[in-house]
């Protein structure tokens, strides 16, 4: 139906080769693009300061640890950390006057290059090894911030981040931080988006699916294992100096502990593993839920006038945050894209099922 | 109130529906709001439920002889379970509410408000938490640390064993801490103290449990 494929006739590879084939998807895409564009005048500055902003940067560091875990099968549980680096590591440059703009980078540059130290753990383990390897750079990382006053900012353990400016704009106030965080996000997902159909993708999902079989059909998988951690990390380490810059603007220690990590991964398994739109959907359900969720049963209680304890208000919409994870990994466990992608695929050939694929 | 599903039901899809009116509602009266987002459900358990029942306690008992000048005090009591994003919500929607004051009840979340009240120009509680350095009113004017702060908590030990023993000279003092940036806070008031009062040498230890901790404290 809204899908419509009738009258498509790709005459060259480009044209059959190109992110949204269907006019409809680069309708849709562009209109998300334009409503997230106009977002600070649409809504409210409230829903764009503790929702939007938060969820632009969520993504994007979910895109970053959904390439190594969706595209390359390689489990890390200690995104947090590579966050923290990129986030310490750019704040402090900086602070020594480096422009904002290479100080994401560099701290990029910082994640990326401490992260393929101990991404080189996959080179030897798989699977749970190698989750237990990530989490030993979580904890590593973790003390040698918290224990290096030079790095943590002595014993107050919190740097201030300075104002700095992105292109000439000075990244202050509501709307500059969310547009910053919105063009990061975006150039970081055209660039999943086009890592799917190059080489690297394709040696990546190689990697993934069996890196024995991957290297017995010509891949490396020395190169794009450790490759994959390198691209993964610089994306994590951008994100985290956003997220400090933009988000906390002022940075300690203890938010960058193992509860982001596993947040981060919580984020690409219910979302979807190796799904751009997954990520993005995935980000939106961890961080939302235990808000919208709270606020629900607040104002639930407010308005019929019950007098429940505040512990009892703050455990229920726990509860049922966990049985809405349960719920959505049961109802589809490949995750909220699937879910999507499901929807598209009935609307793609209706009415006429028998051909759905 | 009887609660029967039907009624439960109505009632809540009134509440979602206009929410807009309950606002309405309460900003005709006058009223002074407080915004106390705390954790119930994650680390600071162990007190907030109780910290948050005596302040409701206090503030009902304020209100119901007359509030102040006639305001009366609303305390929006939430939870956002140290968690940053929830707690800059829960932050956000109560600067968006007109509240004038929040209580995090949290070092993290405490810590990570502080450039926002300072430029929002909101008080922020932070009893039994928060940034010791915050005590500097001229540096940190929007930031209270109503109680003791983990440097006047060290200080004020050491002054009691001074009074208790005269003389510290050559005494040894054992401080078992936590493994955390707030944890290691009094560290440097300590040192500085035990060269100030030549107390010898003062032993450090560091403890990466938190169980052992409490065995200590208990």
């Amino acid at each position: 139906m809204l899908y419509r494929r009738a009258g498509l006739r790709h005459t060259r590879y480009e044209d059959e080769r190109q992110l949204w084939p269907l006019p409809f998807d680069r309708g849709l895409v562009v209109l998300i693009l334009v409503l997230l564009v106009a977002a600070p005048l649409l809504v409210n500055r409230l829903y764009l300061v503790s929702y939007l902003l938060p969820w632009v940067i969520w993504s994007t560091a979910a895109l970053g640890l959904n390439l190594l875990m969706g595209g390359a099968g390689q489990i890390h549980l200690g995104y947090g950390a590579v966050m923290a680096m990129g986030a310490y590591g750019s704040v402090h440059l900086v602070r020594a006057g480096v422009p904002f703009e290479f100080a994401m980078i560099g701290g990029g540059l910082i994640s990326a290059c401490v992260g393929i130290v101990f991404g080189g753990a996959a080179l030897r383990v798989k699977g749970l090894y190698l989750a237990m390897a990530t989490l030993a750079m979580q904890y590593v990382v973790d003390f040698v911030i918290s224990h290096v006053p030079m790095i943590s900012g002595g014993t107050q353990a919190t740097i201030q981040v300075p104002a700095v400016r992105f292109l000439g704009i000075p990244v202050a106030g509501d709307f500059p931080t969310y547009y910053v965080a919105l063009i990061i996000c975006s150039t970081v997902t055209i660039f999943i988006l086009n890592v799917g159909r190059t080489s690297l993708g394709r040696a990546l999902a190689a990697v993934r699916e069996k890196d024995y079989a991957a290297e017995i059909i010509g891949v490396n998988t020395f190169k794009f294992k450790l490759l994959a951690f390198w691209i993964s990390s610089f994306i994590g380490g951008v994100a985290g100096s956003v997220f400090a810059v933009c988000y906390l603007r002022a940075i300690s220690p203890d938010q960058f502990h193992i509860e982001l990590s596993i947040q981060l991964v919580a984020m690409v398994i219910v979302g979807g593993l190796g799904s751009v739109l997954g990520s993005f959907f995935g980000a939106a359900l961890i961080l939302f839920a235990p808000i919208v969720l709270n606020n629900l049963i607040g104002s639930v209680a407010d308005g019929l006038g019950l007098s429940i304890s505040t512990d009892l208000r703050s455990h229920v919409p726990l509860m049922l945050y966990g049985a809405l994870i349960i719920g959505f990994l049961l109802w589809e466990p490949l995750g909220l894209a699937k879910i999507y992608n499901n929807l598209r695929n009935y609307f793609l050939v209706w009415p006429f099922r028998h051909a759905r694929r | 109130m009887k609660l029967n599903r039907r009624s439960f039901l109505a009632a809540t899809a009134a509440t979602l529906t206009m929410p807009g009116t309950i606002d309405f509602a309460s900003a005709q009266e006058k009223v002074i709001r407080f915004a106390m987002p705390q954790d119930f459900t994650r680390v600071y358990t162990f007190v907030t439920a109780e910290y948050s029942q005596g302040q409701r306690d206090y503030i009902t008992l304020v209100n119901e002889r007359g509030g102040i000048n006639g305001y009366r005090i609303v305390a929006d009591v939430s939870d956002h379970g140290n968690d940053l994003p929830r707690a800059i919500e829960a932050y956000e929607k109560a600067k968006r509410e007109g509240a004038v004051l929040i209580d995090p009840l949290s070092t993290p979340v405490a810590r990570a408000l502080v450039p926002r009240v300072l430029e929002d120009k909101i008080s922020m509680v932070t009893a039994f938490s928060g940034r010791s350095d915050a005590a500097d009113g001229t540096a940190f004017p929007y930031v209270l640390p109503l109680s003791p702060n983990y440097w006047t908590q060290a200080g004020l030990l050491i002054d009691y064993f001074r009074q208790q023993d005269k003389d510290l000279k050559g005494k040894k003092i054992v401080f078992v801490h936590i493994d955390t940036p707030f944890g290691r806070e009094p560290l440097p008031i300590l040192q500085t103290l035990s060269q100030k009062l030549a107390a010898g040498s003062l032993i450090l230890y560091r403890d990466l449990d938190d169980r052992l901790t409490r065995r200590a404290r208990e």
